[in-house]
């Protein structure tokens, strides 16, 4: 019978495939079930019902820890919109979601660009010297922990023993002796973005190390014929070849960047000087964990999923408005 | 402009030949043309200040990599005083005072750190690679209603993050009597991934279905072509997903750090933070602590670059 239909000459349009379906044989449909229906059945019960759970928790007075809750509809969310602690993170968790994404990239095409096209302005088109060096060197602080990375900086910022004051007072600036990096409210989200930003540029380097060897290398030798300097090279043939790498990249650092959890913790377990880097993640644990307000704390999962979709939105609208669809992608 | 005129000028007088730092570019046939010209125009950028603007940056760049994981490896082996007194880039005095490393051992709880780790590492990858080229191959060769959905029900995690659903897929593991097992992060390592399941359908799609056909009209039924064609097949793929997961899952730190709070269960990352609380700042036994969950890392690191490039970059550039 299979070869029956392998022969076919149609290629799986409508008569082919509806022959397909009536040969379901035991084998197939037992194999079928435990291939698919297992792997989905953990995935629904872990992934999409807590989902749909969520949305209903943050709409009750749930406490977490007895079984009875109360529907109060969207008393949460009223509540969330007078909550200054609240607010206050929603407004670190922005801000994060803008400034890390953005300086990631920005670092990690220049890298990515000398370690690829940037090389010797004559000959064949090529990185600078020692490229697989840096890209090594740049990569590595994606294989070390989160935590690690955030108690690493943690020392470096230490205002008396850290290395950063040490430096500066090295070299002559002895006013920074003792500065509390992660302790002054002006220093310190700029001092854990530096971090997290910090872990992610080697990670997207190599990814548009790899999304530029993919562009031929005559798109750069015309551009350079054409007289492009290495910054336009980088602005009107780089960018718009990997544009679609980049709005990735875009939305996955936005999303890592909007949770930053686990930096936040390891630098500032309480939220910072003033609460100035203290994340939506961070309220929410707290919310939930320690204070016992499972269902307002489900509310502000449900309102930092809002606002990442709406980032995600607003990046593919952005896409859009620049021209996403007709790039330049005469080669492809 | 000037540089323009510059370039010209010097190709006509001086000749290109005679130009030592015209480099490969000065072919004698170009010179003529306005390709040449155009050519050297570009030459500025050849300089030695552009040569040393560009090393520079690098070098800062390297630098901004490696002083911080330098000076922690430096401090691992710094005595209490020696740390509290001496310069954070001075060397230890003792390269061998492994003091701070034994503490970091046996009060520390490293060993159980690395214990739990690695059987929760096992566990999950066994389990991902099985679930993961499962549904890639009923996915892939099998028609039925509702693909589509099953795609994009998986493509929901990607976008949702998972702090959302915290509150309730902790009460599902609660429910489930797994919190405070290993069970709990084993399971949600391997049921909410989507990124491996997608690598294997990507290397699924380059088998070809001849290959299935022929062994089916040999007498092959499903589970054989699954387990003698698809898997070994798989075996790049397999590779990749290793790799990546395996990176993810010893560094994960919010998921045994919520669902496992026993101390006997810390994984390396909650065993690490937990140093904050009884070793206060004592940097010197946190670095010690650091090194110890780095070297794994580092080790594999090195030993599979490759794979680990090739595997980032064909999972995750598509």
């Amino acid at each position: 019978m299979p070869p029956a239909t392998a022969r076919r000459p149609g290629n799986g349009s409508g008569p082919a495939r509806r022959r397909r379906r009536r040969q379901i044989s035991f084998d197939k449909a037992s194999f079928f079930a435990v291939a698919l229906f297992l792997p989905l059945a953990v995935y629904v019960v872990f992934v999409i019902s807590p989902f749909a759970q969520a949305v209903y928790f943050s709409m009750t007075d749930w406490s977490g820890f007895t079984a009875d809750m109360a529907f109060v509809g969207l008393d949460n969310f009223a509540r969330l919109l007078g909550d200054d602690k609240f607010l206050r993170a929603a407004m670190n968790s922005a801000l994060l979601a803008v400034v890390v994404p953005t300086v990631t990239i920005v670092i990690a095409i220049a890298v990515a660009t000398m370690v690829t096209v940037g090389g010797a302005t004559t000959g064949g088109v090529r990185g600078v010297r020692g490229a697989g060096f840096y890209r090594v060197v740049s990569f590595f602080p994606y294989c070390v922990p989160a935590i690690v990375i955030g108690l690493v900086w943690a020392q470096v910022y230490d205002p008396s023993r850290g290395l950063l004051n040490g430096v500066l007072t090295g070299i002559g600036l002895d006013g920074m002796a003792d500065f509390p990096w992660l302790g002054d409210t002006r220093t310190a989200m700029g001092a854990s973005m530096f971090v997290i930003v910090w872990s992610f540029v080697g990670f997207y380097t190599v990814l548009f190390v790899a999304a530029i060897k993919g562009v031929p290398g005559e798109i750069y030798e015309a551009a350079r014929l054409d007289g492009a300097g290495r910054f336009r090279t980088a602005v009107s043939i780089t960018v718009p070849l990997i544009r679609d790498n980049v709005r990735t990249a875009w939305i996955y650092l936005g999303i890592a960047a909007i949770d930053s959890f686990v930096y936040m913790q390891a630098m500032n377990p309480g939220g910072g000087p003033g609460y100035s880097t203290f994340v939506i993640s961070q309220d929410l644990y707290q919310t939930a964990f320690s204070k016992g307000q499972f269902g307002y704390a489900t509310a502000m999962g449900v309102v930092l999923a809002l606002v990442t979709l709406v980032f995600a939105g607003a990046v593919f609208l952005v896409d859009r408005i620049t021209g996403g669809r007709d790039d330049v992608r005469g080669h492809a | 402009m000037t540089d323009h005129t510059t370039g010209r000028a010097t190709g006509a007088t001086a000749g290109p030949a005679s130009d030592p730092t015209a480099g490969p570019a000065a072919r004698p046939h170009l010179a003529r043309g306005g390709l040449a010209r155009r050519w050297r125009a570009l030459r500025p950028l050849t300089t030695p200040l552009g040569i040393a603007l560009k090393y520079t940056s690098l070098l800062i760049a390297v630098a901004c990599a490696l002083i911080p994981l330098a000076t922690v490896f430096m401090a691992a082996f710094k005595s209490r005083e020696e740390f509290a007194t001496s310069d954070p880039l001075a060397p230890p005095a003792d390269w061998f005072n492994l003091e701070n490393f034994v503490v970091a051992f046996t009060r520390g709880g490293m060993l159980q750190g690395f214990a739990n780790t690695t059987i929760i590492l096992a566990v999950s990858l066994v389990g991902t690679i099985l679930v993961g080229t499962m549904t890639a191959y009923a996915v892939d060769r099998f028609d039925f209603r509702g693909r589509r959905l099953v795609m994009s029900a998986f493509l929901l995690a990607t976008l949702v993050p998972a702090v959302t659903t915290q509150v309730a897929t902790f009460q599902v593991v609660n429910g489930l009597g797994l919190f405070n097992t290993r069970w709990a992060a084993i399971v949600l390592f391997m049921g909410t991934d989507i990124v491996s399941i997608y690598i294997f359908l990507q290397f699924m799609r380059s088998i070809p279905r001849s290959l299935d056909e022929a062994a089916m009209l040999d007498g092959a039924n499903r589970l054989t072509i699954y387990a003698r064609i698809v898997v070994p097949l798989l075996r790049p793929a397999i590779a990749t997903v290793v790799i990546i997961k395996g990176i993810a899952i010893y560094n994960e730190y919010y998921i045994p750090f919520l669902y496992m709070p026993s101390r006997d269960l810390g994984v390396v990352s909650t065993s690490l933070f937990r140093f904050m609380g009884p070793f206060g700042a004592q940097w010197e036994i946190i670095s010690a602590g650091a090194v110890l969950v780095i070297i794994p890392t580092l080790i594999a690191f090195l030993l599979l670059q490759r794979q680990i490039y090739s595997g980032l970059t064909s999972g995750a550039t598509k």
